[in-house]
């Protein structure tokens, strides 16, 4: 910007827009940023602190309020599901690689291969976990399907099971992303040099072995992309839970956004939904302190 | 001295690349066609289902297609499925969403590609720490500042309307918009701001004339982006927008966990396509846009 | 036509990165003047300042007695060519040279008449509905000129115009341009780190070294009398020859440089006087040596190489213990082999003197 010191040289008010229009149009998104952002989550983090319920209450109390949230089994729960969450949508990737190697091995029919992979994608989550809990309807869905065509003993009641609930939501969440992830990982081979292809062919070296030991390895950053988004998945994970389970059985599919979000609408404990929320939000910072680390020093040792 | 086998081919077919095994190239296919099969089969299903009665959904198998198709299921889904306290269907759920996305639409993609254009092509001093503030932004939780923002919108008078969903979405989409449209910005030679400048264009002259006639395709990604994540969201318009704003998504919802009477799958399922038919539409129209609508989508916070 | 000063003109990059240090320059009206230095002198930084594209730090920039530091660059009625072109994509050639009219609010019909005029001066009337990228690079080039010119900008700065040409079409535009000065007459600023275009078109040359002024005079001036090492250095291809020597006051005024040989330079216009025993730089173009005609003032040298070039011959010599380049005609070496002694003399007249320690011209 110009220099303050100086005398203005044109006239009043409208130079000054003119001449601060750059940052004039900044500040709306940096008083936003700062204020519903980084404003909203000081003051989640004060909450916590305090023993406000219904509403807000001022009366700080420490930790209290983390003792009692890692007393309850629940939230608990929901953090293993996390941890089991982000582990199982690591299906997402490998199945999204696969297939774009296949795709890039065989040009026929790409197009509609990846308009079908993709579509998951371009529905709400809401449907996927409807349309998922349809087919693990145990009496109208997949389990009838099998038994009727013979396989009596047939078992695929995922969604009622409290040991398999979390492995049902796992499957409609890679049914429903792993398109995504072939789409990275293709723009991720497309990169790749093809004369890299060329040299293997001279030297005699066999695909799968181009694979394992040059391809994954020059595509390490995409697959550190991927961590990256299927972690944030992971931790927004709602909606599917929503319209799979509901948490059920028994809070058996519950995970943390979930308990947050039902703790303020539903239970109604502000304090606890923002100690959760705290929690949370350590967790995410750690996560991409450790990956920034990794692709820092990955890096590093490239150049 | 023997030459390897591969290196004579390619001496005396210089330009001819060996042909791929064509047995693998089977292969890839013969797998690639059974995991389309996977990933169609719920659509599928869903298509099946919406078009059955109950009696028959109960008789028949899953996958069986419709003896006698009927859009019954369809109409009630639409016009007078239960959810909640109303029997109206989806169609004022669809409104709402339409309601919904127009102005945090128009809101989301203004603000952002004005301030995007700021931070590329014109010199702000916060710049620099305005961009390391939305990246941290990005990674903020939703629920962490869910419960403040509601205080917020109550303050403002507008919770629990579709303006106030549509501002919410607003704020959540800035940070990552804003990034996206400054990457795009910055691609644009610096020069031909300059010469703007010298033309006369001011700040916003030059977006107007110069800028944006040259991203019709970043707009087209990033409108994309927006139309199918908020068609999609469920969450935001749960939180905010209260029984007289619900979106299409929370509609739905409500629709298939009225827990009263038998589970009516044919139409949930029909009510599943209705929601699912605007962005559907949108990803088989536009193709490679989508695809790159949702890969920068995909890092929103 | 307008007169352009700048004033001690600070520029400073991120608080540390000193740019520009307090530049004085004065340019008059219907000039051509050329910034020419090597880059990241902060050449273009300073037409930038001109333009009024970057703040500066300090100083004042003037345009006609006004003072305009502060000043939208389109308030400051300048013109400015781009390395790049910087033409606007989607809009036709007619559509890129109106706009700065448009903005102006200027009536259609005005817009029309300025518009085709210039385009009939610059010889790009049948291109006005081309879109940039359909044109060929001087084509492009003639386009941008022309938006420049449609203004009738009391000043017009080019920033590496011709840079992106190929080199026969570069000497064509330098023509052009040249004719085009004296035919508009407006005050040209042109930035360029390619000395053959200084010269050929500058009235004058400021040669920048790393944010100063080294020199500021005309081309002739320049090249015969570089005011330090740096201009003598940067100006005239193949450079200018150094021989490194001490003063010597024995028999009139001469050097000795460090391998014994004496150049007498008793006729050499000194600006300050030299002293006995100074190191000096003595600075030989490599058109002042020519074969020998008697052996009195003769230099003997060793021919290393020779270049023919057609009009004259590049002779890479050994004099004593320096390696110089002579260029002489080519009949003047009939008779001379490589490896072989060729005999030079020296026109001791025109030779630059510079003292080791400052550089600067004695």
């Amino acid at each position: 910007m110009v220099r303050a010191n100086l005398p203005a040289q044109s006239t009043g008010q409208q130079s000054f827009v003119h001449k601060h229009a750059a940052t004039l149009a900044v500040v709306p998104v940096l008083l936003i940023a700062l204020f519903f952002y980084f404003g909203s989550t000081i003051w989640s983090v004060v909450m916590s602190f305090t023993a406000s319920k219904i509403f807000p209450d001022m009366t700080f109390v420490g930790l209290r309020q983390y003792a009692r949230l890692f007393n309850d089994n629940l939230w608990y729960m929901s953090l293993e599901n996390l941890a089991l969450f982000a582990l199982g949508s690591l299906g997402s990737l490998v199945l999204g690689f696969v297939l774009s190697v296949l795709l890039d091995n065989n040009s026929a029919g790409e197009g509609a291969f990846r308009t079908i992979y993709l579509y998951p994608m371009a529905v709400s989550l809401i449907i996927t976990g409807l349309v998922w809990q349809w087919l693990f309807n145990p009496s109208l869905g997949l389990q009838q399907f099998f038994r009727d065509l013979g396989f009596k003993d047939f078992v695929f009641n995922w969604v009622g099971d409290k040991n398999k609930v979390m492995y049902a939501i796992i499957l409609a969440s890679v049914w429903q992303s792993t398109g995504f992830y072939m789409v990275l990982c293709s723009a991720g081979l497309k990169g790749i040099d093809t004369e890299v292809w060329q040299a293997s062919r001279i030297d005699g070296i066999s695909k799968l072995r181009m694979y394992l030991e040059v391809i994954i390895p020059m595509m390490k950053f995409t697959f550190i992309t991927s961590f990256v988004l299927l972690s944030i998945g992971a931790v927004k994970a709602y909606d599917i839970i929503v319209a799979m389970t509901n948490g059920g059985p028994g809070g058996h599919s519950i995970m943390p956004s979930y308990y947050i979000v039902d703790m303020y609408t539903n239970r109604r404990f502000i304090a606890l939904g923002a100690a959760g929320s705290t929690v949370l939000l350590l967790i995410v910072a750690a996560f991409f302190v450790l990956i920034g680390v990794i692709n820092y020093a990955l890096r590093k040792r490239e150049s | 001295m023997r030459i390897a086998p591969q290196i004579q081919s390619l001496i005396a077919f210089p330009n001819k690349i060996p042909p791929k095994n064509p047995i693998s190239r089977g292969a890839a296919f013969v797998v690639l066609v059974f995991f389309a099969l996977l990933f169609a089969v719920p659509l599928y299903v869903m298509i099946v289902t919406s078009l059955k009665s109950m009696d028959e959904i109960r008789l028949g198998h899953i996958f069986a297609l419709p003896v006698a198709p009927s859009f019954d299921a369809w109409d009630t889904a639409w016009n007078k499925a239960a959810s909640g306290f109303t029997n109206t269907g989806l169609k004022s759920g669809f409104w709402n969403s339409v309601f919904i996305l127009l102005p945090s639409l128009a809101m989301s993609v203004s603000i952002s590609s004005i301030c995007g254009y700021a931070l590329a092509c014109w010199n702000v001093k916060v710049g620099n720490l305005l961009l390391s503030l939305l990246l941290v932004c990005a990674f903020i939780p939703f629920p962490i500042i869910m419960y403040p923002l509601i205080k917020i919108t109550v303050f403002l008078k507008i919770y629990s309307t579709s303006f106030g969903v549509s501002v919410v979405h607003t704020i959540l989409a800035l940070p990552i918009l804003t990034m996206i449209f400054k990457n795009f910005f910055s691609s644009i030679p610096t020069d031909l701001i300059k010469a703007a400048r010298i033309d006369g264009g001011r700040f916003l002259g030059t977006f107007f004339h110069v800028v944006l006639p040259l991203s019709p395709n970043i707009m087209i990604v990033v409108a994309i982006m927006q139309i199918t994540g908020i068609w999609n969201d469920f969450l935001v318009g749960l939180t905010f927008g209260n029984v007289q704003a619900f979106p299409m998504t929370v509609n739905l919802n409500n629709i298939t966990q009225t827990q009263t009477g038998v589970r009516v799958y044919n139409v949930y399922m029909a009510a599943a396509l209705l929601t699912a038919i605007p962005p559907l539409v949108i990803y088989f129209i536009s193709g490679k846009l989508f695809i790159r609508g949702i890969t920068a989508g995909a890092l929103k916070g | 036509m307008a007169q352009v000063a700048v004033k001690h003109l600070d520029k400073v990059y991120q608080g540390n990165t000193h740019i520009l240090k307090d530049l004085s320059l004065e340019i008059d009206s219907g000039e051509f003047l050329v910034l020419l230095g090597p880059s990241g002198c902060g050449k273009s930084t300073l037409l930038n300042c001109i333009a009024g594209l970057l703040d500066v730090e300090g100083g004042r920039v003037e345009i006609d007695g006004k003072d305009v530091t502060n000043s939208d660059p389109s308030e400051r009625g300048i013109a400015m060519v781009f390395q790049s072109y910087a033409l606007y994509p989607t809009k036709t050639v007619y559509g890129n040279m109106a706009f700065n009219l448009r903005m102006k609010r200027k009536s259609k019909e005005f817009i029309d008449q300025k518009v085709k005029e210039t385009a009939e001066l610059l010889q790009i009337s049948e291109l006005l509905d081309r879109k940039p990228a359909t044109l060929s690079g001087g084509q492009r080039q003639r386009a941008a000129i022309g938006r420049a010119l449609v203004r009738d900008a009391a000043v017009c700065l080019f920033d590496e115009p011709l840079s992106n040409l190929d080199a026969k079409l570069r000497t064509e535009m330098r023509i052009e341009l040249k004719k085009l000065h004296k035919k508009i007459k407006s005050t040209f600023i042109y930035v360029t780190h390619d000395q053959v275009e200084a010269m050929t078109l500058a009235t004058r040359i400021a040669v920048m070294d790393a944010g100063r002024f080294s020199q500021i005079s005309t081309p002739d001036e320049l090249y015969e009398r570089p005011a330090n090492v740096f201009v003598a250095r940067f100006i005239g291809s193949p450079a200018m020859n150094f021989i490194y020597g001490t003063i010597s006051f024995e028999s009139g005024i001469n050097v000795i440089s460090h391998d014994g040989i004496r150049f007498d330079i008793s006729s050499y216009p000194f600006l300050t006087k030299p002293q006995n025993g100074q190191r000096v730089i003595l600075g030989v173009r490599p058109e002042l040596f020519h074969r020998a005609t008697s052996d009195a003032k003769s230099y003997s040298t060793l021919l290393n190489i020779v270049e023919p070039l057609g009009a004259n011959v590049l002779c890479y010599c050994q004099l004593g213990k320096s390696d110089i380049v002579a260029s002489l005609n080519p009949s003047d070496l009939a008779g001379v082999q490589t490896d072989e002694e060729l005999k030079l003399e020296i026109d001791l007249s025109k030779v630059s003197v510079f003292d080791e320690a400052s550089s600067l011209r004695l």
